[in-house]
């Protein structure tokens, strides 16, 4: 006998069948969303290599930070003093050695070979010799084994910020015997980057499991780690934009994001999520060129005052958000050698119209260059551009905007050819040194044909600055770094904030201007 | 070969009897068209495409009476919702949208409008000295307009407007030069059609030069698609204009463009007010140009229209 089953029921059959069948298929990924012993991490990938001795971008050392140890530390992210790491440290009297003892004699890779002083002088010796972007932080160091527990590292030159550059995640301590038999070397022969890509060789609480660049990382425990375990045997960092970070922290698809602006943070529910906003190490400042060819007006300093009395500075920390700090100099306000941001310079139409007449200021409109692709720490600097040109404009003051994507904007930046615009810094390493790029004669000083004896106060106070030793260095840099800013040539305008939101299923964690979030801490 | 005295060009299947009877082709042309022309605006399409036009005109001519407010003005809070005072929100940088959209309506659609012109004109011109000289002539033009269609039209604009740098002016530059060989290829195959009719052959043996053969005979007989075209055209010169000004190499800031702001609201998807008014204006422009150029295909150009009814039946 044939059985002859309705039409409508063989169709509402098939659809069941099809949707069961679909949802068997998608069940197989536990990564999909947030759950176990799994932390789920989003970000808008810069992602290039994980090699540490290559790696300079933030999802690069975000992941480095989980795998690798250092030699320093910055204890609970205090940037203003960094204390022992892998070995303790000794400066001598003229900052010229700096002597590292291995401390952590207990410390191992994640395959059980415990770290010696070898792996720390191949480690710091790659980064030297394969010249990746990271390579000068140590330029001009000689690195020297003294025993099994000693090394030196000699400085040509006084180098005292070296305390502040050994905790980069850049300077992490690999596996030499394993990174060697994988072609791993001290010079540019240096074939290795890809199996640390895939096969990572650090001492921290993760290791690699799997590396996709474009979409997915995957972190495991490291058995070996000589801390206390992660609460999380798995960190999963997934490359997703900052508009769908905003559904998925909330949704509970991610357990933290990394890239929500300001305005997305106003917009989620402060009852289900954990924010944690930390001062970004970034500054953002306007550039003023000194040759008068190139800037025309902006050559005169009474001109750049002009600018920097004119901007409502209210306004622009409204664009970065809650958090955002006003500053006094490039330098950023948690830093040593930072100018207390109480001094930084408030508007003063008045100001503005008297000075714009001593540089007997036409109208001319001057072309204002910046990246319309970039955002620092969610702060978009298109509109920064535009919130300034309309705050100038008010002041008597006109620019003509010349947006241009991130890469062709710094081409013409580094060409010294741009009279004016917005330019961002981000510190490489928390000292005041790293920001001699802004005196003249820096490299960044010469983007706007700034050079060395233009101002010989500045200069003296420069030589000064690099002199001085011990507790006189913040101070002796505040002064050179007040010096520059009075000058005009950079205004600065904000430190934006570092956002981070953590799910509420994570019950403790740190976070903190070193280590962005601390995957190991979060429980 | 011998040539019969000039006859009539072919006729269109609805063309009255009047003008068949008309003697000489290229006045019945202009005719045609002139009569025509209206028609086309009074089916449901046209007429409903007319109206969203027309209302967007005005728009544009009264836009400084019509904002409320001045377009570049950060007065008010940042990204207020739609209410009494800012009735369409404020943008991330405090500037009323309203005034913003209305603003931009005089930057768009002049410059589609004008974009749509040029490359007819010029894709019109090299199609028909291509399809009417032929040979190395034809190869040359042709092979250059293949050129351009191999790439995707909005990478190939993206790629010029970024070498020219973004403004409006480079904007309608790099449209300009993705979009005339559509024209081009319209204009030859018409032409070397109408190039072979006895009545322009006739005419060459009465001494007509070749500029006075093209302008005179065949160019009449060929306009009515090539203004099809044209206006169907217009809404994707907004869209790519809209296009480039979202990828920033477009209108600069921070005059308002439509493309430029659903930019600025893609990542404020809470404030949908930023990206959803522009987005409806570039779809209300580019429907109503649609619908004109499907009313006006349906009556000037019965052949095309015939074969695209084939296709879709």
């Amino acid at each position: 006998m044939k059985i002859r089953l309705p039409r409508r029921a063989l169709a509402i059959g098939s659809a069941l069948a099809l949707t069961f069948g679909l949802a068997a298929c998608s069940g197989g990924d536990s990564e999909g969303g947030a759950a176990g012993d799994a932390i789920v991490a989003e970000t808008a990938f810069n992602l290039k290599t994980i090699d540490p001795h290559r790696q300079f971008e933030f999802t690069g050392s975000t992941i480095d930070n989980a795998i690798y140890q250092t030699a320093l530390e910055f204890e609970d992210g205090d940037l203003t003093k960094p204390t022992d790491g892998l070995c303790s440290y000794e400066m001598s009297d003229n900052d010229k050695k700096m002597t590292l003892t291995l401390k952590q004699k207990d410390a191992k890779f994640s395959n059980g070979d415990p770290v010696t002083v070898d792996d720390i002088v191949f480690s710091f010796k790659r980064l030297q010799g394969i010249e990746g972007n990271p390579s000068f932080f140590l330029d001009g160091v000689t690195v020297k084994k003294v025993d099994d527990e000693t090394i030196e590292l000699i400085s040509k030159n006084p180098n005292p910020a070296l305390p502040y550059i050994l905790p980069n995640s850049s300077i992490g301590i690999v596996n030499s015997k394993v990174v060697k038999d994988n072609e791993g070397t001290t010079d540019e022969n240096d074939g290795a980057e890809q199996f640390l890509n895939q096969n990572s060789q650090g001492s921290g609480p993760y290791k690699v499991e799997t590396y996709d660049a474009d979409s997915k990382v995957v972190l495991t425990a490291n058995e070996h780690y000589n801390g206390p375990a992660p609460k999380f045997s798995k960190v999963v960092l997934r490359n997703v934009s900052a508009e769908t970070q905003v559904t998925d922290i909330q949704s509970g698809q991610a357990d933290v994001s990394f890239d929500l602006s300001s305005d997305q943070v106003e917009t989620l529910d402060k009852n289900a999520v954990q924010i944690s906003s930390l001062p970004s190490t970034r500054s953002i400042y306007i550039f003023n060129n000194t040759d008068e060819e190139i800037g025309g007006p902006t050559a005169d300093p009474n001109f750049r005052k002009a600018v920097a009395s004119a901007l409502d500075y209210d306004k622009i920390l409204d664009l970065a958000g809650e958090n955002g700090q006003r500053m006094a100099s490039p330098v950023p306000n948690e830093f040593n050698g930072a100018v207390p941001k109480d001094q930084a310079p408030d508007r003063d139409l008045d100001k503005t119209k008297k000075l714009l007449d001593k540089a007997g200021y036409d109208g001319e409109a001057v072309p204002f260059h910046y990246a319309s692709d970039q955002a620092v720490n969610g702060m978009d600097i298109a509109q920064l551009a535009q919130t300034i040109q309309a705050q100038l404009k008010e002041a008597g003051i006109k620019l003509s905007l010349k947006p241009a994507p991130s890469a062709t904007q710094l081409d013409g930046f580094r060409a010294a050819e741009q009279p004016m615009g917005i330019g961002t810094w981000g510190a490489d390493y928390p000292d005041p040194s790293n920001y001699n790029v802004f005196v003249p004669g820096g490299s960044v000083a010469e983007r706007v044909n700034w050079a060395e004896g233009d101002n010989t106060e500045i200069d003296e106070l420069a030589a000064a600055a690099t002199k001085a030793e011990g507790d006189d260095r913040s101070p002796a840099y505040a002064k050179l770094f007040q010096a520059t800013t009075e000058t005009g040539i950079w205004v600065p305008l904000v430190q934006p904030v570092s956002t981070v939101v953590v799910s509420n299923r994570i019950e403790s964690y740190v976070s903190n201007a070193d280590v962005t979030f601390d995957f190991a801490k979060a429980e | 070969m011998s040539i019969s005295s000039p006859k009539q060009p072919p006729t269109n299947p609805d063309s009255t009897g009047a003008e068949a009877l008309d003697r000489n082709p290229v006045d019945a042309g202009i005719k045609r068209w002139r009569l025509r022309f209206p028609k086309a605006l009074r089916t449901p399409l046209g007429f409903v495409g007319a109206a969203i036009l027309l209302i967007w005109l005005l728009v544009a001519l009264f836009a400084p009476l019509l904002a409320p407010f001045d377009p570049l003005a950060q007065n008010f809070g940042r990204l207020v919702a739609p209410d009494g005072q800012n009735i369409l929100g404020t943008d991330t940088l405090g500037r009323d949208v309203f005034s913003r959209i209305v603003v931009a309506a005089r930057t768009t659609l002049p410059a589609a409008v004008f974009v749509v012109l040029c490359s007819a004109v010029m894709g019109s011109v090299l199609g028909a000295i291509a399809g009417y000289f032929g040979r190395f002539v034809d190869e040359i033009i042709m092979r250059i307009a293949d050129l351009v269609f191999a790439f995707p039209t909005i990478i190939l604009a993206m790629v010029i407007a970024a070498a020219l740098g973004p403004g409006l002016k480079n904007a309608i530059i790099a449209i300009l030069l993705v979009s005339w060989p559509s024209y081009a290829r319209v204009t030859r195959s018409l032409v070397m059609t109408a190039r072979s009719s006895e009545y322009v052959i006739a005419g060459r043996l009465l001494g007509f030069s070749a500029g006075k053969s093209l302008l005179r005979e065949i160019a009449p007989n060929v306009v009515s698609p090539i203004v099809v075209l044209a206006t169907l055209d217009v809404g994707t010169a907004i869209l790519t204009m809209a296009g480039l000004s979202f990828l920033s190499l477009g209108v600069v800031p921070p005059t308002p463009d439509w493309g430029a702001m659903i930019s600025e609201g893609v990542s404020q998807f809470s404030a949908w007010w930023i990206a959803f008014f522009p987005g409806l204006c570039i779809l209300t422009i580019v429907v109503a140009f649609n619908f004109i150029g499907d009313s006006l295909r349906d009556t000037l150009d019965p052949h095309t229209a015939q074969e695209v009814g084939e296709t879709t039946k």
